[in-house]
Formats: structure tokens, C-alpha cells, sequence
């Protein structure tokens, strides 16, 4: 084309790959991720310093505190104390753990992650180890400097995990763990030789869930350790970070990280010392407890007579009949596995002549009256249970007695069913099989 | 009657006979046998002689040796030739032979899936060996998770499933991609388009895991026929394939049938109803108890089906539940018990929309009614393949809508009885999708540089994604490091990724009555439209677009609602241009106006209303033709807007023809004046974000597709434009059938 002439307008060039990637909509930069300012540490914003020497790719920061080191209300030293010594009442439910956890064998790990997704796009950049040496709590963690060097990094877990046996973590199970053993896989490492896992998260949702309405571990270090920390950076957070060092090396911008996550490592000594002090003792919490829940955990030992114990301070203290209702069945359920008829048949009757719930409930009361009368071959007592629980059933249908609602209808059927059975044929099986197991108590959330 | 009189009286009754523009029948056709292979484990055979089978059909011996020798295969034969045979034979002899051994399943919903393990699990419980079998999908609980992917001999699942679950957590499925032989892939003809584009880009991601492992599976492949079944699944798999068409399966003859209703208005070349035409012909059906499958192309079509037949059924005594409806957005419960009553015979007749396309077994049906062409070669001989048995007579009859495609097939009879069939198109290289699943890789696994993906490495795209965060580049590999999961920000079906619930809220209890499309939504479940569900009508009271959620309420009216949607072009990037057209990058926006009532026998417009939904934008790829205003001088706006609709309907449904595919998966608008082009302008858009490639050739056919649209005009009989040629008079305007002979003559440039 003539250089003289104007050009006649163009058709619009066929854009960059870029600029139709961008269009279609594909992962847009302004939005992808959050600002890792958000931080207020203002070095995160530096500009790039130069990445430190590659080395080996990771590093390795240890450190070591006394036994007598305080994390809020709790010592170091109590705590690795009360997880060492073997649980009280040991042997009295069969499979119980019998001792307490070899301490010389045991590892608390904590991951911190490239995401909170999972999968194997997840990288673990840091792993804390916490384990006690000697007169010592040691943490080591092992940090990531390029993704490159990942297999080195599985390299020195498997070395620092060599002779621990027990893993203790904070939501391990469904976390932490799948996520190392996806980066031992992808980096074609062994597994590592564990016995079991420890997942602190559930003694930790029963104890303390319903009573501070989360179990975070943030939360129960400041509500049951009672420590706080002030500058921490939040968990969700630190994806960003990592992305931003990947990108500047500026590696001061992780030391918050590896803050965080060696006060995870003693958060999580400290709890476990609080788990196991508590269930050796109830009475000697030290900050709010879910009774209940304490009852159910030591019923899941074995220890029935403790579990009771916990459940009854739980019944007086609950909050509504719903709540006191359930309750109760875990206390007739303990009474059940200890054997005990008369004990639970007491119990019921007991209940039924301070009942002060709505009549609902009270219903179903007397039929577990009738069921532990019968039980005790008081067919005579059972009769009588039942017929006043049919009557106030009946009351409860009100106007709607033709067409109840089903499960009044299905209770009023029960009922006369139980009834039939008692008056005159008394020798048929007065409960049916199975029904004992069929209702589980739920848990809490 | 049996279906031998039905044939008689449809043949000379003077009400049906002369609409009838073509019979043609496809001779039975006798069982070829093969022995059992010697080499197949003597177990093997003695179970399926167990199961009554003694020897195999020649196309199932053929796949059992091909892949025995290694082969990558694709089976493609009739419906109910006993394809599910020629994988299970080479999966089940390999376990035998060697316990570790697995195969991975995959069917493209979970329907099929569920109904496959079944079967797969009779032939297991007659071989007596342990041999585990296992659906994986949505509705697997989580303990069973852990066993399936650690025993799990045959895992049957579907692409959703391993894209989302199982290749972002392959670790976890160490044992299956260590010890994977064979990869089955049925309904091969059902991954076309869009989905097709994703699934192969699933199947990269596949095979780039299974190398990580040390494997390298083999490919077993069947599909319904399709054009181009070796292409089509070379594109999906990457691989070689070996294709075995020749079924030796039996049929008995099959009549197919051409019906064109007779004209009613022949000044606009309307022609009756073809759902009131295709129940006047069910009525001996019907009568005879033969067992009919009605297939509409749209919902309302089925509904209106269901309602009519069921008029007739009570007519001739028929027991209450013998007609049924069946459509995407019916529960999954209902359909397994529409399907379950069709295998047992107690429903008698069935209006489905193409949902019952599929593999889905409904056992042998003696006749088929296709109520308008299904849109494609290939949909056409699978709903007609629904009638069929394997001894016996079976009919089955095309009903033409006045539609364009309708009026030239039952016109041009020769189309459909002797052309092949229409071929699959699928791009996996489609710059969207490629870069999503090019995420969804690197979660896997870091890529490493000049790692194909595909045919080649793709440098651009990866340091596209690096820029926007989501990779990182470190040494000799790209690194996921974004904190989301990518996989679950690709839906490999895009249209079906968000429903919207469809709630009764007549009760005391609201009840969900069914869900549809969100792209649908806005047409059918707008403010005040008449919603038709198993044939009863629903006023929608309110539809909360946020929520998602279509509140409705039975009700009893004689109108039914169509909805306008305004449609909007916008050219981003232009590809390639001629002086007549052009192509490239468009965003469309589809932005919902108004919605008339019309009267429901005699659609007479009775009211209308407006429609308040937010506008929705498509950014796909697009051609389109200028015809230059100053060649057209005599024609003001409004004519040359006229007579550019008319050009759009020959060009759309021309395209449909050269393109072989579905007239569905284009859209079209025009412009007086396009603010791009400057110039009166016809688009013809991919109804697929990002197109697969249709754009493309839309352009390379540019001057095929003016004269073929002129030739269609010119040809059609009617007066002034019809919905045949045009497109319906009343709507252009008089006259527009001469102006866009007109435009299409002399105004466009020569291409």
C-alpha cells in the first residue's frame, strides 16, 4: 500500500490471546485475589528485595520452651503431665486405651496451606512438629522457600516424624492429614508410619461447643486457656501471603506466619492438657464445659458412672425441656450399659414426679416409666405409666382427635399397642427388638 | 387393529393417505453369530450361558478381539444391538485374568450410569467371583466413597464427577489409576458441542494423570451412529481408534413414515397444527394398543401432548396413568416410574421431549410418532429407533410443523432416507474451555514447560493464567498456587449449571413441582406465564430471580404464554472479513420484553404483558453479512428491516443444513444499520459461550449460504412469505418475500 496515501480504516486486528481470555471473562487479575495489605504489616507491600540463595529450599526454624512456660491459665509442663498419665479408670471399657500417650512418641503437627480447598492443587509451604525433648517442648517447623523444593521439604518431615508413632492435630482428619498425605503421594515419598490420630477437634466440640457457640481454636484459647494474641494474622490470610513472597522473596513478610502457626502448636498442647485434666476430673475445669458433653465423652470411655455424674449437673442446668429431655435419654442409655434397671427405673420415676416440661415430652416420659417398670417385672406399674400417658396423649390430639398429626397419631398407636400388650398378654415381649438402639442420641450442632 | 391394519388404513383412508409424502421401509435384518472367542476365559462363557446367551453378535466378537490386541475401539450400531456387551466382555475377562486390574465407566448422566450397574451386576452375580462394581457419583455417601476407591474394580461414574471429585483428588485414588486398563466412554454421540469440548478436555486431563501413575488405558467407545464416528472420537480421546459399525444384531422391518398436515390458510401457507395432526393419528395407535412414543421438540409440545392424549385415552377406556409425559424437569423418581411402567407395558403411550433420547431403557416400543424434525439426521433415526423390536413389524412417522426444516425434509424425502448422518463437532481447543481445564491440569499436576496439552504446549495461556494469579512459574513448571478449587468453577454442561426451582405454593405445604434451566427461566417461567407440568397448568405468581425460585399455583385457563426475548449484538473482535461478510467475536445480550397470551387451540393472541427480568450476555463467536444500504434504495427501514428477518429465517435455517447440526445451537438477529459494519447487517451466532467453531465455517460457507437461502425463497410455493421460506407473514410485513429475494439477489456484494 501506498506510504502517501491515508490508510482507509482498518477492520479491527483480531486481538491479543490475552485480551480475548480477558473478555471471555477467564480469572480476571483485578479479582483474584484478596489484598494482601489487608495485613497492615506494610512490608508486605515492599517491592521485590531479591530472593534469599535457594539453598535447599527449605528452611528450618527450631525452638524450645520450658515446662514451666504458661500459655494463658495453663502450664507447659501440667499439660504434657496430664496427657502422659493414663486416663483415670483405664481398662474399664474394653479397647479403652489403657495407658496415656507415650510422650516420647508423640508429634503435634499443623499445616499452614496455598489454599483451604484441598485437593492436590493445595500445597503445604509450612509444617510445625511439636514434640518434647527432654526437659523441653520443641517446635520445628519447615518452611517451603520455592515450590521446586517440596520433595526436600516431605524429606525432613519424614525424618523429624521417624520415631513418633501417635500424631496429635486440630482438625487433622479432615484437613492437615489428607493434605500431606496428597503431597507424599505427588511427590512419590512413603507414608508415614503412624498408629493413630488424635483429632483434638472433637473432644473439643463436645466440651466446649455448645457453650461458646463455636470451637474454634482461636476461641478456646482465649475463652479456656485464657490467652490471647494480640498481632495474630489471620488464617485466611496467609494463602495470600505465601503468593505475594512466592512472587517478591521478601521472606520478613512470612515471619507472622510462622508466628501463627508455632502459637497453634502450643494452643494445641495446652488444649490437649485441658482435655485430658477434665476428663480425668470434670470438676477441675478451669473455664466454661458443656456437662453434657464431658458426659458423653467419658461414656464413650466406659465410664459410665462419671458420665452420669457429668449428665445430671447437665440435666439440672438445662437451658429448656427440649434440651433436658435429651439429656435424659443419655442418662437412661448409661444406666443401660451399666446394668443398672433399678437405678434407671428410679431415675424415670423420679423425673416423672418433678416433670414441670410441656406435656409432649411428659408423655413420652411415662412411657419410659412404663418401659423400666416392665423391664423390672412390674407389668402392674407399667400399666398404670401407660394408661396415663395414653390419656394425656389423647388430650394432646385436642379437637383434632379424628386426624392427629402423624407423629401424635403414630405415639397414640405405640401407646395402646404397649398398652394391649400389658393388660392380659403380658408375656409377649413388651419391647419390641431393636428399639432400645434405634434412637441415638444426637449430638450437639 | 393390529399395526399390520393401522398401516392399511393410514395407507388409503382419504383423511390420511394423501398426507403421507413418503414410506420407507428398512428390511429386517437376521442375526449374524459369532462363536465365543477360545481365548476369553471359560468362566466368562459359562456365565453368559447362563444368562441365555450361547453366542455373541459378529460386532461384539470384533470388539472383544480388538481390544484384546490392544486396540483403541469405538462401537457404533443401532440402538439395543447389545453394545454394553462389548465392554463388559474385555473389562470382566481382563479382571479374571488378573485381579488388580480396573476400568473406569463413563456415562454422560446418572441415570445411565445406575442403569448400566445393574446389568453389569447380573453378569457378575452369573460369574460367581468377586468382582466389584460401583457407582460413583453426587449421590455416593462418604464412607462408601472410601471403599469404592480403594476396591472398586469397575468405578462407574460420569464426566461431572471425575472433573470435579476424582482427578482434583487423584491421590486418593491411587489404587484405580495405578492398575487402570480400559477407560469405557458410551453414548459417545451425546459429547458433541459444548459439553463434548469439555469432556475431551477432561479426557487430556485424565490421560496426563494416568502417565503420572505408569498407565496408559485403553479406550472402548460406543455411540448412537453419527456421521463421523472415528473423527469424532479420535478429537475426545487423542487417540487412534478403531471402528466396528457392522452390527450383527437382528431387527425386524421397520416402516418410516412422512406426514405433512394438511394446508389450512394457503395465501400464508399455514398448515395445521402438527400436535393436533399427530393426535388425530394416534387415535388408532391408541384404539390398537400399540405402544406409541410421541417425541415433541419442546416442553409445552409434550405437555400439550400429554393433555390431548389423554383426552383420547379416556376416550377409548384406557386406564388412568397410561399416558404419560416425560421431560427434562420432571423428578428423577417420576421418570424411573414413567420408565419402569413403559418396560412393563402399563403405560401405553409416552409424549417425551428429546430427554428420552438417550440410552435409557424403556424396552422395545411397536410405534413412533415424531410430532416436527428433531432438528438433526441423527436425533431423527434415534427417536425413530425407539420404535423397533427385534422381530416384528414397527412404524414410525414423521409429522412436520410448517417450520422451514419440517416443510423441506417431508418435501425432499430423499434428505433424510439417503444422506449420512450428521457429524459430531466438538472443540476442544476453544480458548474458554482450554484455559479453565488448563487450571483444573495444573491443580493436578504442575505442567511443565512444553508439556503438550492437547496437540501443543500452550506458553500463552499458562502465562496469561500466571498474571492473573492463578499459576506460578518457578524453574521448569507452572504451579497451581490460587486458593480456589478450579474445578468447581467449570461446569462442563453450561447450561445446565444453575436450575431454578419451580415451587407450589397452593397447599398449606409448598411442594417443588419440578426445575428448569436458568437460561430457560426467563421464557418460561417469567411473572404471570402459564407454566404446563404433567399437564396441568401454573400460573407463575412471582419468579425471585435471586433465589432462583418460581412460585406457582394451579390453575384452570384456555390460554397458554410465549415469551419475547429481545436480542442484542455487539462485535468485540473480527477474525476475518470478505466484502460480503464476516467473522469473529460477538457479546449477545438476550434481554426479555413481553410475553403474549394466546388462546390454546386456536393460538389467537388474547392479551400480553411485560416481562421485568435482568438482561443476559453471551460472549461467543458469530458471522455475519452486510447487504450495503446504498444498493438498496427502495426500500425504507421498515421494508429493509422486513425483508432482513426474512433473510435471517432462509439463512438460519439454511445454515442448520450445510452446518448439520441442530438449528438450536444457532441464533440470529439483524440491524438496519450495525454500528460495527455500518451497513444493514444478518448475524447468525453460536448459542456456546466462546463457540465451537460453527462461526468458522458459517464464514467459510458464506456464498454457499446466499444461494441456498435464495434457492429456498424462490422455491417455496407460497404467496408472500410463510414460516416456511421467510418466515410468517404477518410478523415481516407483506411483500417481504420479494424483498429478501430482493437483498439476497442484488443487494449483497458477491462473496
Amino acid at each position: 500500500m501506498c506510504a502517501s496515501r491515508p490508510e482507509p480504516p482498518a477492520p479491527e486486528a483480531p486481538d491479543s490471546l490475552r485480551e480475548r481470555l480477558r473478555r471471555l471473562g477467564l480469572a480476571d487479575p483485578a479479582r483474584s485475589r484478596a489484598d494482601t495489605r489487608a495485613a497492615g504489616d506494610g512490608h508486605l507491600a515492599r517491592p521485590h528485595v531479591g530472593v534469599p540463595g535457594r539453598g535447599s529450599g527449605v528452611e528450618r526454624i527450631r525452638a524450645e520452651y520450658a515446662l514451666d512456660r504458661r500459655h494463658g491459665r495453663c502450664v507447659l509442663g501440667d499439660a504434657l503431665e496430664a496427657i502422659a498419665a493414663p486416663p483415670a479408670g483405664a481398662g474399664a471399657a474394653p479397647g479403652g486405651r489403657v495407658r496415656g500417650l507415650d510422650l516420647a512418641r508423640t508429634a503435634y503437627v499443623d499445616i499452614e496451606t496455598t489454599g483451604l480447598a484441598g485437593g492436590t492443587g493445595t500445597y503445604a509451604f509450612l509444617i510445625g512438629v511439636a514434640y518434647v525433648d527432654g526437659q523441653a517442648l520443641v517446635t520445628e517447623q519447615f518452611l517451603l522457600h520455592h515450590l521446586g523444593a517440596e520433595r526436600r521439604l516431605l524429606a525432613s518431615l519424614q525424618e523429624c516424624l521417624a520415631r513418633a508413632r501417635h500424631l496429635v492435630t486440630f482438625n487433622g482428619r479432615r484437613f492437615d492429614w489428607p493434605i500431606l498425605e496428597a503431597r507424599l503421594v505427588l511427590a512419590r515419598e512413603r507414608p508415614l508410619p503412624l498408629e493413630d490420630h488424635t483429632d483434638l477437634i472433637q473432644p473439643a466440640r463436645w466440651l466446649w461447643h455448645r457453650v461458646l457457640g463455636t470451637h474454634r481454636l482461636s476461641t478456646l484459647e482465649a475463652e479456656v486457656l485464657g490467652a490471647r494474641r494480640p498481632n495474630d494474622v489471620p488464617g485466611w490470610l496467609i494463602p495470600a501471603i505465601y503468593v505475594e513472597y512466592l512472587r517478591r522473596g521478601d521472606r520478613a513478610s512470612l515471619d507472622p506466619v510462622l508466628a501463627h502457626n508455632r502459637a497453634d502448636l502450643l494452643a494445641m498442647v495446652a488444649l490437649h492438657g485441658e482435655v485430658a485434666r477434665i476428663l480425668r476430673d470434670p470438676d477441675a475445669a478451669r473455664g466454661p464445659l458443656d456437662w453434657e458433653g464431658a458426659g458423653v465423652l467419658l461414656a464413650r470411655e466406659g465410664r459410665h458412672r462419671e458420665a452420669l455424674a457429668c449428665l445430671d449437673r447437665a440435666a439440672a442446668l438445662a437451658p429448656d425441656p427440649d434440651a433436658r429431655w435429651r439429656i435424659l435419654r443419655r442418662v437412661a442409655r448409661a444406666y443401660r450399659l451399666l446394668g443398672d434397671a433399678d437405678g434407671a427405673r428410679a431415675r424415670w420415676e423420679r423425673e416423672a414426679a418433678v416433670w414441670i416440661g410441656p406435656d409432649r415430652l411428659r408423655v413420652r416420659l411415662l412411657e419410659e416409666v412404663a418401659k423400666a417398670r416392665a423391664r423390672r417385672g412390674d407389668a402392674d406399674g407399667a400399666r398404670r405409666a401407660v394408661e396415663e400417658a395414653l390419656g394425656l396423649a389423647r388430650r394432646l390430639c385436642g379437637p383434632a382427635a379424628n386426624d392427629p398429626p402423624p407423629d401424635l397419631r403414630r405415639l397414640t398407636e405405640r401407646l395402646s399397642g404397649r398398652l394391649a400388650r400389658l393388660e392380659g398378654r403380658c408375656r409377649l415381649p413388651i419391647l419390641p427388638p431393636g428399639e432400645r438402639d434405634r434412637k441415638a442420641a444426637p449430638g450437639p450442632q | 387393529m393390529n399395526l399390520e391394519q393401522i398401516l392399511g388404513a393410514f395407507r388409503t383412508r382419504p383423511r390420511f393417505a394423501p398426507q403421507f409424502t413418503a414410506w420407507h421401509t428398512i428390511p429386517a435384518r437376521p442375526a449374524q453369530w459369532a462363536a465365543f472367542p477360545p481365548e476369553m476365559d471359560p468362566r466368562l462363557a459359562r456365565a453368559l450361558e447362563r444368562r441365555g446367551i450361547r453366542r455373541l453378535y459378529t460386532h461384539q466378537a470384533q470388539a472383544y478381539e480388538a481390544v484384546r490386541r490392544g486396540a483403541d475401539i469405538a462401537v457404533v450400531t443401532p440402538t439395543a444391538s447389545g453394545k454394553t456387551l462389548c465392554y463388559n466382555l474385555p473389562v470382566l475377562d481382563a479382571i479374571l485374568r488378573d485381579g488388580g486390574s480396573r476400568a473406569l465407566y463413563l456415562f454422560p448422566t446418572k441415570a445411565l450410569g445406575a442403569d448400566q450397574v445393574l446389568e453389569l451386576q447380573g453378569l457378575i452375580d452369573a460369574l460367581g467371583v468377586e468382582i466389584a462394581a460401583f457407582t460413583y457419583d453426587g449421590d455416593t455417601r462418604g464412607d462408601a466413597r472410601r471403599t469404592i476407591r480403594a476396591a472398586g474394580h469397575i468405578v462407574v461414574t460420569n464426566p461431572d464427577m471425575l472433573h470435579t471429585a476424582i482427578l482434583p483428588h487423584h491421590t486418593k485414588w491411587l489404587r484405580l489409576f495405578e492398575n487402570l486398563r480400559y477407560v469405557v466412554l458410551d453414548e459417545l454421540h451425546h459429547y458433541r458441542g459444548v459439553f463434548g469440548s469439555h469432556v475431551a478436555n477432561v479426557l487430556r486431563r485424565l490421560a496426563r494423570i494416568c502417565r503420572f501413575y505408569g498407565t496408559r488405558p485403553q479406550f472402548i467407545c460406543c455411540s448412537a451412529t453419527i456421521g463421523n464416528p472415528r473423527e469424532h472420537a479420535e478429537r475426545l480421546t487423542g487417540r487412534t481408534i478403531t471402528v466396528i459399525d457392522r452390527s450383527g444384531a437382528p431387527s425386524g422391518e421397520r416402516v418410516v413414515a412422512l406426514y405433512n398436515p394438511p394446508v389450512v390458510n394457503p395465501q400464508l401457507g399455514i398448515r395445521r397444527d402438527a400436535v393436533r395432526e399427530a393426535v388425530e393419528l394416534s387415535a388408532e395407535l391408541l384404539a390398537g394398543r400399540i405402544q406409541t412414543i410421541f417425541f415433541a421438540r419442546t416442553r409445552l409440545a409434550a405437555e400439550l401432548l400429554t393433555t390431548y392424549l389423554g383426552e383420547r385415552a379416556r376416550r377409548y377406556h384406557l386406564p388412568p396413568g397410561a399416558i404419560c409425559g416425560y421431560r427434562a424437569g420432571y423428578l428423577p423418581s417420576e421418570r424411573r416410574r414413567i420408565e419402569a411402567g413403559l418396560r412393563s407395558g402399563a403405560v401405553r403411550a409416552v409424549a417425551a421431549t428429546n430427554a428420552l433420547e438417550l440410552g435409557i431403557d424403556i424396552g422395545e416400543m411397536q410405534a413412533a410418532v415424531l410430532v416436527g424434525y428433531p432438528g438433526t439426521i441423527a436425533s431423527t433415526w434415534q427417536q425413530a429407533g425407539r420404535a423397533g423390536r427385534r422381530a416384528g413389524r414397527s412404524l414410525a412417522i414423521l409429522v412436520a410443523t410448517s417450520a422451514a426444516l419440517d416443510q423441506f425434509i417431508v418435501t425432499h424425502p430423499e434428505y433424510l432416507f439417503a444422506r449420512p448422518v450428521e457429524e459430531a463437532r466438538i472443540n476442544p481447543d476453544n480458548l474458554l474451555i482450554l484455559a479453565s481445564h488448563l487450571r483444573c491440569a495444573a491443580f493436578e499436576l504442575p505442567l511443565r514447560d512444553g508439556e503438550t496439552f492437547g496437540a501443543v504446549p500452550q506458553p500463552e495461556i499458562l502465562a496469561y493464567l500466571e498474571e492473573a494469579g492463578v499459576l506460578h512459574h518457578e524453574d521448569d513448571a507452572w504451579h497451581y498456587i490460587a486458593d480456589a478449587y478450579p474445578a468447581e468453577e467449570v461446569s462442563l454442561r453450561s447450561a445446565s449449571q444453575e436450575n431454578v426451582v419451580i415451587i407450589d405454593t397452593s397447599s398449606a405445604r409448598p411442594r417443588v413441582v419440578g426445575e428448569i434451566d436458568l437460561a430457560s427461566a426467563p421464557a418460561f417461567v417469567h411473572d404471570d406465564a402459564i407454566y404446563l407440568h404433567l399437564g396441568q397448568q401454573y400460573h407463575v405468581e412471582r419468579l425471585d430471580w435471586e433465589q432462583r425460585k418460581a412460585y406457582v399455583r394451579p390453575v384452570d385457563v384456555d390460554y397458554y404464554t410465549d415469551a419475547q426475548i429481545a436480542v442484542d449484538v455487539r462485535v468485540l473482535a473480527e477474525f476475518g472479513r470478505s466484502p460480503a461478510a464476516a467473522h469473529g467475536e460477538v457479546a449477545v445480550t438476550f434481554r426479555p420484553t413481553i410475553f403474549k397470551k394466546l388462546r390454546l387451540a386456536t393460538h389467537e393472541n388474547v392479551g400480553w404483558g411485560t416481562i421485568h427480568l435482568p438482561e443476559t450476555t453471551l460472549h461467543t463467536t458469530a458471522a455475519w453479512w452486510m447487504f450495503p444500504r446504498d444498493r438498496a434504495p427502495a426500500l425504507d427501514n421498515d421494508a429493509l428491516q422486513g425483508a432482513l428477518l426474512g433473510v435471517s429465517h432462509a439463512l438460519h435455517n439454511v445454515a442448520s443444513l450445510y452446518l448439520m447440526s441442530d438449528p438450536r445451537d444457532l441464533g440470529s438477529t439483524v440491524e438496519v444499520r450495525s454500528p460495527h459494519t455500518g451497513q444493514p447487517t444478518v448475524t447468525l451466532f453460536e448459542q456456546v459461550p466462546g463457540g465451537v467453531g460453527q462461526a468458522e465455517r458459517l464464514f467459510a460457507l458464506r456464498g454457499d449460504l446466499l444461494e441456498a437461502a435464495a434457492r429456498l425463497v424462490e422455491a417455496c410455493g407460497c404467496a408472500e412469505g410463510c414460516p416456511s421460506c421467510v418466515g410468517p407473514v404477518l410478523a415481516l410485513g407483506p411483500d417481504a418475500k420479494r424483498r429478501a429475494i430482493h437483498l439476497l439477489r442484488d443487494v449483497c456484494v458477491p462473496a
